[in-house]
C-alpha cells in the first residue's frame, strides 16, 4: 500500500493530512503511531475510501484506489475507531451478514469465532457483549474472508491484558502463517513494539517517521543522553566551556548527548580536577515511547 | 448477482429489527381492532357474515382507518427505524468497506425498504382477511363470510394504495439515510401527514404526496379535481425523490 501527497482537510480549517507518503511493504505488520488528533483514523478512513479524497494518490495492490474500489475492497479486511456490528443480531448473524457480501465460505464463521475466543456467544445478540467481545467480534469481521491485507484502527482497544496478549499473536501469526500484510495503528506503543515490523509516525498530518522497526530502534542510540549529577552544574559548564555541546538542567544537573565510554571517563576526571564533584552519571532509557515523544515533539 | 448478494445481506440485517417487528404489529393493528369490535358485537356477527358485500365492507373498514393516518406514520418509522440500523450501530463504515459499488449498495437498501412494504400490505391483507374468518371459527352460528373473495377488487384497490405509498416511502427515506438524527425525519413526516389533513381536500392538495391515501376514500368528493390524474404525481413524486436520494447519495464526501 502506498500514498503519495495525500491530503485532507474538513471544511476550509488546516489540513489533517498533508502529503502524506505512506509504504506498508507487503508481508509486513506497519505500526502507524501519531497523538489523538495527528491525522491517524482520517489517513486510514482515506485509504478505505471512507472519505472523498482531496488530493494525493493512494494505491493498494499496485492499483489505483480511485478506480479499482471493489477490487481493492474484496481483499481488504478493515477495523475502523470502534467495532461496526449489529446490536440486534447475534456474532453468527452479524457475520452472515458479511459472509453473504464477500461470498466466502460458511464454516469460516465459526473458525474466525473460534480464532476471536467467541464460539460460546450462542443466541445473545452482539449489542450485549462486552467492550472486549465487541472489538472481538470487530476483528472476527476483518478477518472472515482471509483478506491479504488489513487495516486496523486500535484492535485491542478495549482488551484485558491477556485479551491483548492474544490478540498480538493472532496478528503475529496470520502475518507470518499466511503472510498477510497489516497496517495498524495504536497509541499503546508498547503493543506496537512487541507486533510491527515497520513504523510510521504522524503528528500534525505529516510522517514524521518512517522505517523499519530495527532503524527506528538504532535512533535510540541516536537519542541517547547522558545525565550529570553534580555539585555544581555552572561551575560544570564553564569546565566543559561549550564542548559537547552540553546543557544545563537544574542547579545539579547537566545532560550532553550520547558520548563513548572513553569521553565519559574523560569529562569525569576533567570535572573531579577541576573541583565539581561527580554523584551519578546515567543514560537515559529510552524505549520507544521516548523516541516517539522526541520525535513528535520535534 | 451482486446486487443479489447484497439484498441477501441487508435482509439478514433486518432481523428482529425494530423496522420488522413495526411492520409486523402495524399490518395487523387495524384488522385486530376491527376483529375485537366485530367479537364485542356478537350478535351482528351472522347477519354481516351472511351479507354480500361482507368483503367489501371489512376492506373499506379496515382501509379507511390505515389509509388516512397510520400507513403513512407507518411508512415514516419504518423507513427511518431502517436508515438507523447503520446510524445507531456506528455501521456506515464497515458496510463502505465492503466490496459492492455504492450503486448497488443504494438500491439494495432501497430494495429491503420496497419490500418491506410489500411484506407490511401482504400480512394487512391476511389480517383483513382473518377478521372475516375467526368469528365463524370461534362461533358455531356464525357462518364463513357469504360473499366470493373479490380478488381483482382487493388487487387494485391495494396496487392504488401501494403506488400513493412510494413517493412517502421514498422521500422518508431520502432524509432518513442523508440526516443521522431520526427526529427530523420523523419530525418532518409527522408535519406533512398533520398538513396533508388539512390540505385533502384543497385544490391544489395534490401537491403533497402525503394526501394521496387519504385523497382515495374522497375521489368522488366534489372538492377533488377529477383532473388531477393522482397516480402520474405519485409515481412522479417517487422517481424524483429516488433519484434525488441516489445522486446524494452517491456524491457523499464522508462516508462514515
Amino acid at each position: 500500500m502506498e500514498t503519495n501527497g495525500l491530503r485532507h482537510q474538513f471544511s476550509r480549517g488546516d489540513y489533517v493530512v498533508n502529503g502524506l507518503d505512506l509504504r506498508v511493504p507487503e508481508g509486513s505488520i506497519y505500526g502507524f503511531l501519531g497523538p489523538n488528533g495527528a491525522g491517524k483514523t482520517t489517513t486510514l478512513r482515506l485509504i478505505l475510501g471512507l472519505l472523498k479524497r482531496q488530493g494525493g494518490q493512494i494505491d493498494i495492490f499496485g492499483k489505483p484506489l480511485e478506480h479499482h474500489r471493489v477490487a481493492i475492497l474484496k481483499k481488504t479486511g478493515s477495523l475502523i475507531d470502534s467495532p461496526s456490528f449489529y446490536g440486534h443480531l447475534t456474532a453468527v448473524e452479524n457475520l452472515l451478514v458479511f459472509q453473504k457480501l464477500y461470498q466466502c465460505r460458511k464454516a469460516r464463521i465459526n473458525e474466525v469465532l473460534e480464532l476471536v475466543g467467541l464460539t460460546d456467544t450462542g443466541t445473545k445478540n452482539a449489542g450485549r457483549f462486552s467492550l472486549g467481545m465487541k472489538q472481538r467480534l470487530g476483528i472476527a469481521i476483518a478477518l472472515l474472508y482471509n483478506p491479504p491485507f488489513l487495516i486496523l484502527d486500535e484492535p485491542t482497544n478495549g482488551l484485558d491484558p491477556n485479551g491483548m496478549i492474544e490478540i498480538r499473536e493472532m496478528l503475529i501469526r496470520i502475518n507470518q502463517q499466511q503472510g498477510v500484510s497489516i497496517l495498524v495503528s495504536s497509541h499503546l506503543l508498547a503493543e506496537m513494539e512487541k507486533l510491527v515490523s515497520h513504523v510510521g509516525i504522524i503528528n500534525k498530518g505529516q510522517l514524521v517517521y518512517q522505517g523499519t522497526l530495527g532503524q527506528l530502534m538504532a535512533k535510540r542510540q541516536q537519542a541517547l543522553q547522558i545525565v550529570w549529577d553534580t555539585s555544581d552544574s555552572a561551575r560544570a559548564m564553564e569546565v566543559l566551556n561549550g564542548r559537547h555541546t552540553a546543557q544545563k538542567l537544574d542547579e545539579s544537573k547537566l545532560v550532553t548527548p550520547d558520548l563513548t565510554k572513553m569521553q565519559i571517563g574523560a569529562i569525569n576526571r576533567e570535572l573531579v580536577e577541576a573541583g565539581v564533584a561527580v554523584y551519578e552519571i546515567s543514560g537515559n532509557n529510552k524505549d520507544l515511547e521516548s523516541i516517539f515523544i522526541n520525535l513528535i515533539g520535534n | 448477482m451482486v446486487i443479489f448478494h447484497s439484498i441477501q445481506s441487508e435482509w439478514i440485517k433486518k432481523r428482529h429489527s425494530s423496522a420488522s417487528w413495526l411492520t409486523l404489529a402495524g399490518a395487523l393493528f387495524i384488522p385486530a381492532i376491527v376483529l375485537i369490535k366485530r367479537i364485542v358485537d356478537a350478535e351482528k356477527l351472522v347477519q354481516s357474515n351472511a351479507s354480500g358485500k361482507i368483503w367489501n365492507t371489512l376492506y373499506g373498514q379496515c382501509w379507511q382507518y390505515m389509509s388516512v393516518f397510520l400507513l403513512p406514520m407507518g411508512i415514516i418509522l419504518t423507513a427511518s427505524l431502517l436508515a438507523q440500523i447503520e446510524f445507531r450501530n456506528n455501521s456506515w463504515k464497515q458496510v463502505h468497506t465492503t466490496p459492492q459499488s455504492f450503486t448497488v449498495l443504494f438500491w439494495a437498501k432501497f430494495c429491503i425498504a420496497i419490500t418491506m412494504l410489500v411484506q407490511f400490505f401482504l400480512i394487512f391483507n391476511l389480517g383483513i382477511v382473518l377478521t372475516g374468518i375467526v368469528p365463524a371459527l370461534l362461533f358455531r352460528d356464525v357462518p364463513f363470510p357469504a360473499q366470493d373473495f373479490p380478488y381483482r377488487g382487493f388487487l387494485i384497490g391495494n396496487a392504488k394504495f401501494f403506488l400513493y405509498s412510494l413517493p412517502i416511502l421514498s422521500l422518508q427515506y431520502l432524509l432518513s439515510i442523508n440526516i443521522r438524527n431520526f427526529m427530523v425525519p420523523i419530525g418532518v413526516g409527522f408535519a406533512m401527514v398533520v398538513a396533508s389533513l388539512i390540505a385533502v381536500s384543497w385544490k391544489y392538495g395534490y401537491w403533497l404526496p402525503y394526501t394521496y391515501c387519504s385523497k382515495q376514500f374522497l375521489i368522488n368528493d366534489n372538492r377533488i379535481d377529477p383532473d388531477v390524474n393522482i397516480y402520474n404525481w405519485a409515481t412522479g413524486y417517487f422517481v424524483l425523490f429516488t433519484v434525488l436520494n441516489y445522486i446524494l447519495y452517491i456524491n457523499r464526501k464522508s462516508r462514515g
